[in-house]
Order: structure tokens, then sequence, then C-alpha cells
């Protein structure tokens, strides 16, 4: 119930806590918000030697630069959740920052700590996948950009190696008539998503959807885009009817694990509603028939 | 190691281990046992304290964290042995039974108030999400919120407690939108 012994530091600089979570000799882990890792600790899921707090490092907040928002790892849920700026720049992440954990969590997690740690059913993995960009990699050889595709590697795995940490992140702006879209499906209301779906659509000036991505968070070893369902979307629209076969389409798609909460099928059948419903209202923003 | 915070607003400097929670802390360590341990994880929200006017879950910080902070209890929130309005908005719907979840329910809903995320009953359980209750049911406990909130701190006892209120399972989009203009700083 409490976290096993370890050693706790709280440097100044990135080139300090890059040296820290470097050492060798024993398990150094960096914290950020603490919000997974100090559970985690508290179950004996994580037995760091070393913890590195990141507290005091310059990589909060965000800019516009660049038809791109660079947003530092330390910005957290709740800034997301609450800055009427982000909302401006970026709906979608606003959205989908209301449903990770609960408020009390929101107000301490971090983004960059939440990508790091990678859990499958993230919404802001799904987030960042859908927007595309680069993930910023600092590592005592300097700094590394990733695409964000590229960036999730698996079950809690990600391009961050040992002794490097995530710095920030560098979010595409979608063009003028984007909409954005986001569902999700929880057995409770802070509970981890059992499926959630994050959708952009863009429109030309007759309404005609010209591009749309599709990402997914719960049904995976790590957050999906499904570029079929994308190109289904380009090819026959958003109608109704369309959005049942782009339902029925992410169905056959996905390959979800069950737990014993929630069978695979459900979970399945949970992606698929949640991906036409998202798909729709971005569909629907995009055309200016919602905000 | 040696943790000076502003504790329920007086000066505090505690000895503790670096490896301690905060809540382990507070309670341990400062006698403070306001703070309620349930899960221990993150879940429930019993351990929920105000860290710079910032709610939390206690369980998940580490003591280290809060060195330098002003860390607040619902103890914390009594003026001169009377109760925080909310507290008494609490008694009078009836928001209480066992007491467990209280402190950590009073706590999340004084900030929901004060970020200006109470002003429907959805809007009340958006921010209550994360504090769990397992005997009074929640429905008494958004009344008693609203009450606070409008300024009144009965809901006119238990008869006058709003009906309803079972467990919400969760399916939605983007629900309401938080209002603008608020933002927490890093």
């Amino acid at each position: 119930m409490y976290p096993r012994p370890f050693e706790y530091v709280r440097p100044h600089t990135t080139a300090d806590a890059l040296e820290a979570i470097g050492a060798v000799d024993r398990e150094a882990r960096p914290i950020a918000g603490g919000q997974s890792l100090v559970p985690m600790m508290s179950l004996g899921l994580a037995t760091p030697d070393l913890l590195v707090d990141l507290a005091e490092l310059p990589l909060a907040g965000f800019e516009r630069a660049n038809g791109t928002v660079k947003l530092g790892a330390l910005t957290r849920h709740r800034e997301l959740e609450r800055s009427a700026e982000l909302a401006e720049l970026l709906p979608l992440a606003s959205a989908a920052a209301r449903y990770i954990g609960n408020p009390r969590v929101r107000n301490r997690g971090t983004l960059g700590g939440s990508l790091s740690h990678a859990d499958p059913a993230s919404e802001l993995g799904a987030v960042a996948l859908t927007y595309g960009g680069f993930a910023v990699i600092e590592g005592a050889e300097g700094e590394r950009s990733v695409a964000i595709r590229d960036f999730f590697q698996g079950f809690f795995a990600t391009a961050v190696g040992p002794g490097e940490l995530l710095t920030r992140i560098e979010l595409e702006l979608p063009p003028p008539g984007t909409g954005h879209g986001f569902y999700e499906v929880a057995n409770r209301a802070d509970d981890f998503a059992t499926a959630a779906a994050t959708a952009l659509v863009t429109v030309d000036d007759s309404g005609a959807c010209t591009e749309a991505r599709l990402a997914l968070a719960g049904v995976g070893d790590r957050p999906l885009r499904l570029e079929r369902v994308e190109e289904m979307c380009r090819a026959d629209g958003l109608e109704q009817d369309a959005l049942e076969r782009i339902g029925e389409a992410v169905i056959e798609t996905v390959e979800p694990e069950g737990d014993p909460f929630t069978s695979a099928d459900y979970r399945a059948r949970a992606a698929g509603a949640c991906a036409a419903r998202a798909l729709g209202s971005a569909w629907r923003r995009a055309r200016g028939e919602h905000r | 190691m040696i943790v000076e915070l502003t504790l329920n607003g007086s000066p505090a400097r505690l000895e503790v281990p670096a490896h301690w929670t905060l809540l382990r802390m507070l309670r341990d360590a400062a006698g403070r046992t306001d703070a309620k341990h349930g899960c221990g994880e993150g879940v429930c929200g019993a351990c929920a304290v105000l860290v710079d006017d910032v709610a939390v879950n206690s369980c998940s910080l580490l003591a280290p964290q809060v060195d330098g902070a002003s860390v607040e209890t619902v103890a914390g929130l009594a003026r001169e042995g009377e109760m925080h309005p909310l507290q008494e908005a609490m008694l009078g719907s009836g928001g209480v039974q066992c007491g467990f979840c209280t402190p950590g329910m009073v706590i999340s809903a004084v900030e929901a108030i004060r970020l200006g995320a109470a002003g429907s009953d959805e809007e009340i359980r958006h921010s209550l999400a994360g504090n769990l209750c397992r005997c009074t049911g929640y429905g008494k406990i958004v009344a008693a919120v609203a009450a606070h909130r409008d300024g009144s701190a009965a809901a006119g006892g238990f008869a006058g407690a709003a009906p309803g209120g079972a467990d919400r399972t969760e399916a939605g989009g983007e629900g309401a939108a938080p209002a603008p203009g608020v933002g927490i700083g890093p």
C-alpha cells in the first residue's frame, strides 16, 4: 500500500535531470505528475531506486509556431482541459482531456508523462496520433525528433530510450474547415476507456469531406490510426448510412483483447460506435452544423 | 528528509523518509487524520487535499513534492470553529452517512465551485468523479454542493434532497464546455 524506499532528487536543469536518469548502476525513473507512477509504486508494480522529479524543469506551457502547436512535456491535463486558448487551437485535445482520470488526476498529470507511460487506453495518445507531428526527445547526445506515428511502439513502450526524456510534442494544426469529434465508452465516469475515438474531418467549400483522420484508444497495444476507414470517409462522405458502414468496418478491423469486465467483442463494438459518433460530430462541426 | 510546508495556514517542518506519500506524512507525521486512507492508489478520492489551492489525491503525491507548498486538509476549511458553508450544506442535505468519503468530497467540491465547474448537477457530477461514496449515495451529495453554490446551507434536510442520483455509466462525447478563461498554471 506504500511505495518501497527510494532516493529522491529534484534537479533544476534538463542536463542534470538527464545525467540523473542516465544512472547505469540502479533503476532511475523520471517523475512528473506521478499520477500513474506513484500508484504503480504503491501497488509494487514499479520499484525504482531513484526518482528524478522533473518539477523544476522549464518544460511547461505551449506556443503556436509555423503551423504547429508546441506543447511542453510538463503541460498538465487540467490546462489542456481548461485553457480557452488551447481549446481554440487544439479543440480535440481539450475535449479528450476531460475524460482523463478524474479532476484530481488531471490537476497533477502531465502530457509528457501520459505519452511516455503509453497506456494503450490513453486518450492523449489517440489525440497526438490524430493531429500528427513530432515528439522531441532529449538525451545525453542532444535532441532528436520522432514522428508521432513512430512514437508508440507497443504495450507501454515508446521511442523514448533509456536515459532519455520526452521534452515536448509539436502537433500539426489542421487546415481551416476542420471539425473535431471525441467519443468514449467507459464502465465508470473516471475509469479507463473501454474504447475511445478521436476524429478530425476537413471539408471543402461545398461541404464535401476532403480529409478524415480517426484514431482509437483502448483496442490495441497502442493508439491506432485507421487509414482504411479514413479512406472510406473521403470516398463516401459521413452521412448516417455511411457512418453505419464505417462503424461496421471498425468492428471488423480492430482486434482488441477482452478482460474479466469487458469481452473482446463488446470492446470492438464500443470502438465501432465511438468511431462513428466521433467522426459524425467532427463532420457536423466542419460543416458548421454544431459547435 | 525535512519537508517544510504551510499546513492549514500554519508553518510546519516535518521529518519524513523521502519515499513517504503526502497522505502518509499528513496522517503519521502531522497527525492530520482528516485526510482518509482509502484505496491508496488514486481511485477513491478519500485522501483529497488542496496543494496550493489545487485539489489532489494525497496518496498519489510524494512528501518531497510538497516541500515549500501550502497544503490544506478539510479541517483547514473551518474558520474559528465554524464549519465551512459546504460542510453545513452536506449536513443539511443529508450528504453524510459514515463520513469516510466526506473530507475528499468537500475538498473536490470546494475546488469545483471556485473554478465555476459546478453550474449544473451534470457538472457537479463530473467534478466529483473519482470521489467514491459507498453508503449515502451521490444524490444528496450533489444536492449539498448545489445548495452551497446557490447560497443556502440547507437543502431541506433528508426530505428535501434531490431524488435519484444512481451511479451513472459514463458514455459520452465532449459534454458541457468548461468555463472559458479559467486556467491553471504549471
